[in-house]
């Protein structure tokens, strides 16, 4: 009998927090009874390594027992190979293969590894650090981006929609900044970086300038509004890009920001940006063939497209009859962030469906998967949740991306 | 290495209870010496340690770790059980103090037990407690002492307390640290929170503050309203001091919201309207420092101070009407002339009065200063009589700065201006105000009766309320007469070369800074039309743009006139020295001829023969004698007039009206359509309701009826800047 | 009164006695507790503590170890270990006063439990564990001489469990 086996439950559970992988824990416990009774009593080594293992940022709100750290361990293992598999067909140039074929099956390990979300991807970088040729590790690198930003975004999106973080104002905010920045590639390496310098820095110096006008006098919100229109549409000039109108830069923010001109969407997200930052609600409506924005304490809505003219009863029925559609007034109800999002997502599908101009590297393909992740991210959670949140418009966009990437039935995301 | 030997359950427990347990409630039980800490020695304490590791850490199935926390919770409740609750059961019937005391005894003792009892059995807080997320041994302990000894006794405490706590109010003496001790418990109990303290003792308290002060509120509300306040006041510091000396600080606000609510709240209404010694009457006897208490005692309050404010603003608006009515009183009964120098003064005074009681007694606090505005801008818009009290104010400044009227020093004249200038700013119709001053400017400059330094610094202080549009005018005018000086010195070199016999200079005004003149074309002296052409010649080469036209009917002249044989400057205005002129030499003229030959109409030439036959000096003659000019008569210089000074000053009626609403009437129509058009430049579409309020708000020196600016809005529609809206009729379009 | 030299007297369970200095002392919250009341000085001087779970050998170890942890304090070590030697994880000296036999190892652990001497235990329990890190279970059974007493039935369920450890 050795002292070890011997020692007080608490002095082995000690010894076991320090000891520094889960696969030499299991060893330890697989020694003798005492082990074994000591190391069952408490989870905390596993929860200790699994946080250092897979640097998790421990808010105290989870805990993690060793069979969370054996799933996401295997887990690990099986994105090794996806990742290692879609590198080796990618290496091979055999012209007489099935091209075919090839991206059908890189497309479903794709898939998979999207489905496994944030927590596959230290091991793809661990596998992208063994490869030795040169070509190979651009092919694996460009592979990684993607997948860091579905690591990031799949995580965003949940913490946005399950944390439900400050308001819904926010959350849509949030949600729009990440559509925007799958049209940078690498540009910027974090979100919060992107978010700061290219959207929400130019947002908060409009609504300063606005603040700095309306010093000294008590302002109403029909003065706040005033000034804002003086500022949006007449300073800085943002209309509706109308010549260029599917070209799919314009459901960018920060395109949107530069060169001041947009569909209505992104003007109306930007204007609601900058009101919000005054403390001015304002909502997002989506009338069939057009978003207006809506003033709720002054009871009109704002044509963001066209310079911000005030719209009246009468404009809007004549909105959507002109785009085919009976008025009723549901239409004038607030697009929730989802709905928005998804919204967002449908023009960029138009867009590449019209392949209208320049096709750029935000349409690829891999990042258009991007897009789609996140409007679908939300129903691989819950199918249920589908036909209540996104309606009709969800469904064209699935409709869409069938036909568009050919999945086929038996397969599961 | 750990003992060989295992430590049976029962053996070892007898062990800690013999050593440990046993001897910490003997000690406990009598009366401890104070200041003894050292209860158990190292060897002693170490022996029941080790015991307890010892059966911590033995290997199941002797583990004891389960058994002794369990017996550790046992113990103490057993002991609480047995020994505490019997000696305070009884207590409460022996009255407050007793109760307490021996309370604060137990929990002295409890605190000591929980802390050995910890250290006994520390290792158990050191892994068990952690790994089975149980309450450590000192909050188990306290859980214990709450559950089997609080629980039960806190009621009774309470009321203990609560006794006391009367018995204080009422001027008895109390033992403070006691009560202080207890509410320490109180607040132990809460283990992290407050919510023992706040639900078994501060919530009744507050109760029970709030009968006391219920009944004491009865009791003083048939005091005068000072006397309950200062009464008031003092149960205020008195409860706040109470709250610094033994209670939880957390307690003050609410105890004191309950005073403000029972003894400030429910009788705000009927102290200020006490008849003889509410607020009223307190501002109308001028009680200072009662008002002060009382706007500190009511400002607690949330909305404490509004009834106030009003008060304040029917009382300052009433003494301000008074002083109205006594105006009318005197418009009926004399003769109502624009100036009215007592009543200004009696504003000026009333306001300086409540300026400093706003000031002094509430603290300048905003409710007051807008009530004190409120009151007077409705006083200062009431106008009695013909003229209005804009009319009136600009007439006192017309006294002050003319010189020859009141004889103030620098410093009093810039603070009268001062106080004009607050008054000024309570009238709506500003622009009257405006327009009367610059006439009544205009003519001071003209005839050369004020302080230039005076004047700038009125247009100075206007300026500074209302902005440089305002004054534009009235600082042209001063500006016309600096320059005119510097001219007047050239011109004079020019004319001297000429070597006329006649003293001659010109003021140049622009038109526009000055009121409209008349301007007849009288036919004058030959040496008047010379000196008028060369000047004219003069400036022209100076200024060959500009066109001059010559107002007859203001200007000044001295007359060198021999009667008999005394000769007298007679100091007249132009007009006067023509008629004068033609009278020369003893001649005598009828009126028709004097009309023709001087080219004058009877709205000239009456008003100036009337002040040169009918006035105080009399150098015509008129035939036949009477006040009033007839076209019948004749007139010749009078060779009998005498004077005892060797200059004299004839004055004349002004032949110019002395200024016209009408005018006033014009430019808001221009400022009303100017404001319409600049609007809806900017906005392109507005709706009727909206315009019309952003008109207002533009509109700064007047307020207009909004029925005026509708007609306005339709004279531009009509003029085709405006249209009105197809699709709807209460829209309106701006026209490019 | 120098507070430097005022000491106390460890007695070992063989009935040895120590001096120390307080503030030495006070590293162990055992004795720490034990002094904390006594506001004179002059009492706590030459007080004498016994601490009947630890033997002379042992007490010495945890002597050199808490005066030296006076002087130079360790530094705290990461959960769970970053590398296997114990050098790259505390300083120096710390490394080589680890460096013992496993028995004198075991009553070290045990001595910094009963003591209450935090770094101490962290030192010797993140030894152990280094000791353990990368061995299979008959490594380690054979490293500190522990018994398997499994039985069958259980041994084969603990594999079972461990399945996912096994690396393809």
């Amino acid at each position: 009998m050795s002292i070890l086996q011997e020692l007080p439950t608490a002095m082995l559970y000690c010894i076991a927090l320090y000891i520094p992988d889960g696969v030499t824990l299991c060893h330890f416990e697989s020694t003798c009874r005492n082990v074994r009774a000591a190391l069952q009593s408490t989870m905390d080594p596993w929860h200790v390594l699994y946080c250092k293992r897979w640097s998790f940022r421990d808010t105290g709100m989870s805990f993690f027992d060793k069979q969370a750290y054996a799933e996401r361990h295997a887990k690990d293992r099986e994105a090794k190979h996806l990742c290692q598999s879609i590198l080796q067909r990618a290496a091979t140039a055999d012209p007489s293969e099935d091209v075919k074929a090839k991206e059908q099956a890189n497309d479903k390990d794709f898939r998979r590894l999207f489905a496994m979300g944030k927590d596959i991807f230290d091991e793809c970088w661990t596998v992208h650090d063994q490869i030795q040729s040169a070509s190979d590790r651009e092919r694996s690198k460009t592979l990684l981006l993607h997948l860091q930003f579905a690591a990031i975004i799949t995580d965003l999106v949940n913490s946005i929609h399950y944390q439900r973080p400050a308001s819904s104002d926010e959350r849509l905010e949030q949600l729009a900044i990440l559509v925007s920045l799958l049209a940078c590639n690498d540009a910027y390496r974090n979100f919060d970086q992107f978010a700061e310098e290219a959207i929400r820095a130019p947002l908060e110096a409009m609504a300063q300038t606005v603040r700095e006008r309306l010093t000294g006098r008590s302002s109403t919100t029909a003065q706040i509004i005033e000034t804002i229109h003086q500022l949006f549409f007449l300073e800085e000039g943002f209309s509706g890009n109308t010549e260029d109108y599917y070209n799919i830069e314009n459901s960018f923010l920060h395109f949107a920001l530069q060169r001041k001109c947009a569909i209505p969407m992104t003007l109306a997200i930007l204007y609601k940006g900058v009101a919000r930052r005054l403390n001015v609600e304002v909502h997002i409506i989506g009338l069939p063939g057009q978003i207006v924005v809506g003033i709720p304490a002054l009871g009109y809505h704002v044509d963001v497209f066209n310079g911000g003219r005030v719209l009246h009863r009468e404009d809007l029925v004549e909105i959507c009859n002109s785009n085919g559609h009976a008025f009723h007034e549901e239409l004038l109800d607030p697009l929730s962030p989802e709905r928005t999002v998804s919204r967002i997502g449908h023009n960029i599908m138009t867009c590449v469906g019209r392949a209208a101009g320049n096709v750029t590297a935000a349409a690829s393909p891999s990042a258009l998967r991007l897009i789609m992740a996140i409007s679908l991210n939300m129903t691989l959670r819950d199918p249920r949740q589908t036909e209540l949140v996104f309606g009709q418009c969800h469904m064209s966009l699935v409709n869409r991306w069938n036909r568009l990437y050919g999945r086929s039935d038996d397969e599961q995301l | 290495m750990a003992n060989a030997k295992v430590i049976p359950l029962e053996e070892g427990w007898n062990e800690i209870k013999a050593k440990a347990l046993d001897k910490l409630q003997n000690i406990l039980n009598e009366d401890m010496k104070t200041g003894q800490t050292n209860l158990f020695g190292p060897k002693e304490y170490v022996q029941i340690y080790t015991t307890c590791y010892d059966m911590c850490t033995q290997r199941s199935p002797y583990n004891w770790s389960r058994e002794l926390y369990q017996r550790h919770g046992e113990t103490i409740e057993q002991y609480l059980n047995d020994y505490v609750l019997p000696a305070l059961k009884d207590k409460p019937r022996q009255g407050s103090n007793i109760l307490l005391t021996e309370l604060q005894h137990r929990w002295k003792n409890h605190q000591i037990m929980n802390k050995w009892l910890k250290k006994f059995f520390t290792y158990l807080d050191r892994y068990y407690v952690k790994h089975h997320s149980l309450p450590t041994l000192s909050q188990a302990g306290l859980r214990s002492f709450r559950t089997h000894i609080y629980d039960v006794i806190k009621a009774d405490t309470t009321q203990a307390i609560l006794s006391l706590i009367n018995d204080e109010r009422e001027g008895k003496i109390i033992d403070k640290t006691l009560v202080k001790s207890i509410v320490e418990l109180y607040e132990g109990m809460g283990m992290g929170t407050l919510d023992a303290y706040t639900t078994d003792l501060e919530n009744p308290l507050l109760e029970s503050t709030r009968e006391h002060y219920a009944r004491k509120r009865e009791e003083w509300i048939n005091d005068s309203t000072p006397d309950y306040m200062i009464k008031a006041e003092g149960a205020l510091r008195e409860e706040s001091d109470r709250v610094a000396e033994y209670l939880n600080s957390s307690s003050e606000s609410k105890i004191l919201k309950v005073l403000e609510d029972e003894i400030l709240e429910r009788v705000e209404m009927v102290l200020l309207e006490k008849e003889t010694s509410g607020c009223r009457a307190l501002l109308q006897n001028d009680k200072s420092e009662d008002l002060n208490r009382m706007y500190r005692l009511f400002q607690r309050l949330e909305n404490g101070l509004v009834p106030i404010a009003s008060i304040v603003e029917t009382f300052i608006t009433e003494v301000g009407m008074e002083e109205v009515q006594r105006r009318q009183a005197r418009v009926d009964g004399e003769k109502d002339k624009n100036d009215d120098p007592s009543f200004i003064k009696a504003l000026i005074g009333l306001h300086d009065k409540y300026l400093a009681v706003v000031k002094n007694d509430f603290a300048g606090h905003s409710l007051f200063q807008k009530a004190l505005k409120n009151a007077f801008v409705e006083v200062m818009n009431t106008n009695v009589g013909q003229f209005t009290n804009a009319e009136l104010m600009s007439t006192y400044c017309d006294r002050i700065l003319k010189s020859g009227g009141e004889k103030l020093s620098e410093a009093e004249i810039e603070e009268s201006l001062d106080k004009i200038v607050q008054l000024f700013t309570y009238l709506t119709d500003k622009d009257m105000f405006a327009e009367i001053y610059r006439n009544q400017l205009a003519k001071r400059l003209l005839a050369s009766r004020s302080s230039e330094d005076a004047e700038k610094l009125m247009i100075a202080k206007l300026k500074v309320q209302c902005g440089t549009q305002f004054t534009s005018k009235m600082e042209g005018m001063l500006s016309d007469l600096a320059v005119g000086g510097q001219q007047r010195q050239e011109f004079e070199q020019r004319i001297r070369q000429e070597k006329i016999p006649l003293d001659f200079s010109v003021l140049v005004l622009t038109t526009g800074f000055w009121p409209s003149y008349k301007s007849p074309e009288v036919t004058l002296t030959d040496e008047m039309q010379k000196c008028m052409n060369i000047f004219r010649d003069w400036h022209d080469q100076k200024h060959q743009k500009r066109k001059l036209q010559w107002i007859m009917t203001q200007g000044n002249a001295t007359v060198r006139g021999t009667f008999g044989k005394k000769t007298y400057e007679l100091m007249v205005v132009t007009l006067q020295a023509v008629v004068l002129d033609a009278l020369n030499d003893g001649v005598t003229l009828g009126y028709e001829e004097l009309a023709q030959r001087l080219n004058l109409e009877g709205d000239m030439l009456k008003p100036t023969l009337h002040s040169l036959s009918c006035g105080k000096y009399k150098v015509i003659t008129k035939t036949p004698a009477g006040n009033k000019i007839n076209n019948t008569d004749t007139f010749t210089a009078n060779a009998k007039f005498t004077s005892n000074m060797r200059k004299v000053r004839i004055p004349m009626a002004s032949l110019d009206s002395s200024f016209s609403t009408k005018k006033v009437e014009e430019d808001r129509t221009i400022a009303i359509e100017a404001a319409i058009v600049r609007i809806m430049k900017a906005r392109k579409t507005l709706q009727h309701q909206q315009l019309l309020s952003e008109v207002l708000a533009q509109l700064s020196f007047f307020n207009p009826n909004p029925r005026v600016v509708k007609k306005r809005i339709e004279a531009l529609i009509d003029r085709e800047y405006l249209e009105r809206s197809a699709e709807n009729t209460g829209v309106y379009n701006y026209l490019a | 009164m120098d507070v430097e030299e005022a000491t106390v007297n460890l007695i070992s369970k063989d009935g040895d006695s120590f001096p120390v200095s307080i503030g030495v002392a006070k590293m162990s919250e055992l004795v720490r507790s034990m002094m904390d009341e006594d506001e004179n000085e002059d009492e706590n001087s030459s007080m004498e503590i016994p601490l009947p779970n630890v033997k002379s050998e042992v007490l010495q170890k945890v002597i050199e170890f808490c005066q030296h942890h006076l002087a130079e304090p360790m530094n705290e070590i990461e959960k769970p270990l970053k590398s296997q030697k114990m050098s790259d994880v505390v300083q120096k000296w710390y490394a080589d006063f680890v460096e013992l036999e496993q028995v004198l190892l075991f009553e070290l652990i045990l001595a910094a439990n009963y003591m209450d001497i935090k770094p101490l235990l962290d030192l010797t329990c993140a030894t152990v564990a280094s000791m353990i890190k990368g061995k299979s279970p008959e490594d380690i059974r054979a490293t500190f001489n522990i018994t398997n007493d499994f039985s069958p039935e259980e041994e084969a369920q603990v594999r079972e469990e461990n399945k996912w450890c096994e690396d393809a």
